[in-house]
């Protein structure tokens, strides 16, 4: 039998289209997302998985290969964990948080298990706790941002006991009388404060004589 | 020694004696030294020049900068009068060499020259303090330059802290290889750099341990009262130690901290939610 040129052609572009085609196809069913079901305990820990964030439990679609799952939860320490996702395989995960001691010896003695990774996400989730701590605070105290406020006659230095201490002091060289001195830190303190856009009245204001 | 003259000639030593009282020889120049003087000025330009050839114009720089801060401290007397006293020695010291010079028939151009030579040292030893003097009161007046050695002082822990909060890229330059915004990293550091330089780093994360066992401090409860707060205090949350947040407290309701992930050493005002405290009791 005889083939000639055309034939040969026609016949060469018909084996590579079909090879080409069938890599195709298996390529892009072994790299195709697969489910995986990460469950936590206790459960509503944050997961972190490269830079998204995911509340457990949660079922999540991920490429096969290696992957890092951070989870946190107040009250626990962190933990961080690395998955294997492999395809038609139970990818399923199940992660134990340790509960955070109330005695310090117990907590130290459990800090020291950890991971420093481990260490060092339980000691972020602080940090932003103290954080939200502090935001919260100057939200509720608004005065505070601007302390501390220090002038001849006025201080204002700090907020404690629930209470703005503001110290008038007394000039023993002024010519002015103490009762007015006093009087007129008093509403010169009063104004700063209304000055600040804030309301002397809303704020628990402690006067100290000096 | 050329490019000193420009910074030491005796036209800038007339700007610090005006004003001084006493002096043990600067008061009045004798004739010679005045000879001197002008000798000096016609070698002046010859000196500036080679000044400049010899990389003089930064000690010329410097020499006016001295004199000019120099002659204000003039003004106010005291330093001007230990000026006038070296100015006149050193002119007194010149003269005398001229003259010595010149009966042992040495050349007019060379005997200017040993002149000005004998005349400069005392005035280099003198501007040598004063570039002293003035580079450790002008640091001392910044109060944390990075260059001061550490002190034992428990002012050093605190300023240190609040230097870093206002230069805070400076101290995340100098840790490159920590995370900067660690604040329990951060107060190990301030306190290795100040007054504990022994600190071992695997306290830094577990703080209330090195405080509890160290003898030079105590720990109290804050009781989220800021009145009982001194500058200098380690405050940190009881309830989270050895992981939580970490603090020191430097007066006036603030601290300085890092938070992991979040900042830089910054000051913020204190949020009284801190319970636990170490104090330095030295």
């Amino acid at each position: 039998m005889k083939i000639n040129k055309k034939s040969l052609l026609i016949i060469t572009i018909t084996v590579i289209s079909i090879v080409l085609s069938l890599v195709f196809i298996f390529s892009k069913d072994l790299l195709a997302p697969t489910r995986i079901l990460i469950k936590t305990l206790p459960q509503e820990a944050t997961l972190k998985i490269g830079e998204k964030g995911y509340t457990s439990p949660a079922t999540i679609n991920l490429k096969p290969g290696k992957y890092k799952i951070e989870a946190v939860k107040d009250g626990y320490f962190a933990s961080i964990s690395e998955i294997d996702v492999i395809k038609n395989k139970d990818n399923n995960i199940n992660i134990s948080l340790k509960e955070i001691p109330s005695s310090y010896k117990e907590r130290l003695s459990v800090w020291n298990t950890l991971t420093d990774e481990e260490k060092l996400s339980t000691r972020t989730l602080a940090d932003q706790r103290a954080e939200k701590e502090k935001e919260d605070f100057l939200k509720t105290h608004p005065l505070v941002q601007h302390l501390p406020y220090k002038t001849l006659n006025i201080e204002i230095v700090n907020y404690s006991e629930d209470k703005y201490w503001v110290t008038l002091i007394y000039n023993q060289s002024s010519p002015i009388d103490k009762n007015s001195q006093y009087k007129n830190a008093k509403e010169d303190a009063i104004s700063w404060i209304k000055s600040k856009n804030l309301d002397p009245s809303t704020l628990n204001l402690e006067w100290v004589y000096k | 020694m050329q490019e000193d003259f420009e910074q030491n000639n005796p036209e800038d030593l007339e700007d610090f004696t005006p004003d001084q009282p006493t002096d043990s020889g600067g008061s009045s120049l004798s004739d010679k030294g005045r000879n001197l003087k002008d000798k000096a000025k016609k070698t002046k330009d010859k000196a500036k020049s080679a000044g400049k050839k010899t990389g003089g114009k930064t000690a010329e720089k410097t020499g006016e900068k001295v004199a000019e801060k120099g002659a204000e401290t003039a003004a106010s007397g005291a330093v001007g009068a230990a000026t006038g006293g070296v100015g006149g020695a050193a002119v007194k010291a010149a003269s005398a060499v001229s003259d010595a010079a010149e009966k042992a028939g040495i050349s007019k151009g060379k005997q200017i020259l040993l002149g000005c030579i004998i005349a400069l040292i005392p005035l280099v030893i003198f501007l040598t303090m004063a570039i002293g003097m003035y580079s450790y009161f002008s640091e001392g007046a910044e109060g944390t330059g990075t260059s001061q050695s550490p002190s034992s002082s428990l002012s050093a822990f605190i300023e240190r802290a609040k230097y870093y909060a206002a230069h805070p890229q400076e101290y995340a330059d100098k840790y490159p290889d920590i995370d900067p915004t660690d604040c329990a990293v951060f107060v190990g550091n301030v306190l290795k750099e100040t007054i504990e330089p022994n600190l071992s780093s695997e306290y830094y994360q577990d703080m209330s341990t090195f405080l509890t066992n160290s003898p030079n401090w105590e720990i109290f409860n804050t009781e989220s009262n800021t009145n009982n707060l001194q500058p200098g205090d380690i405050l940190y949350k009881s309830v989270e130690d050895p992981y939580g947040h970490v603090a020191i407290y430097i007066g006036d309701g603030q601290v300085v901290d890092a938070s992991l992930g979040n900042h830089l050493p910054q000051i913020s005002p204190y949020w009284g939610r801190l319970d636990k405290g170490g104090r330095y009791n030295k």
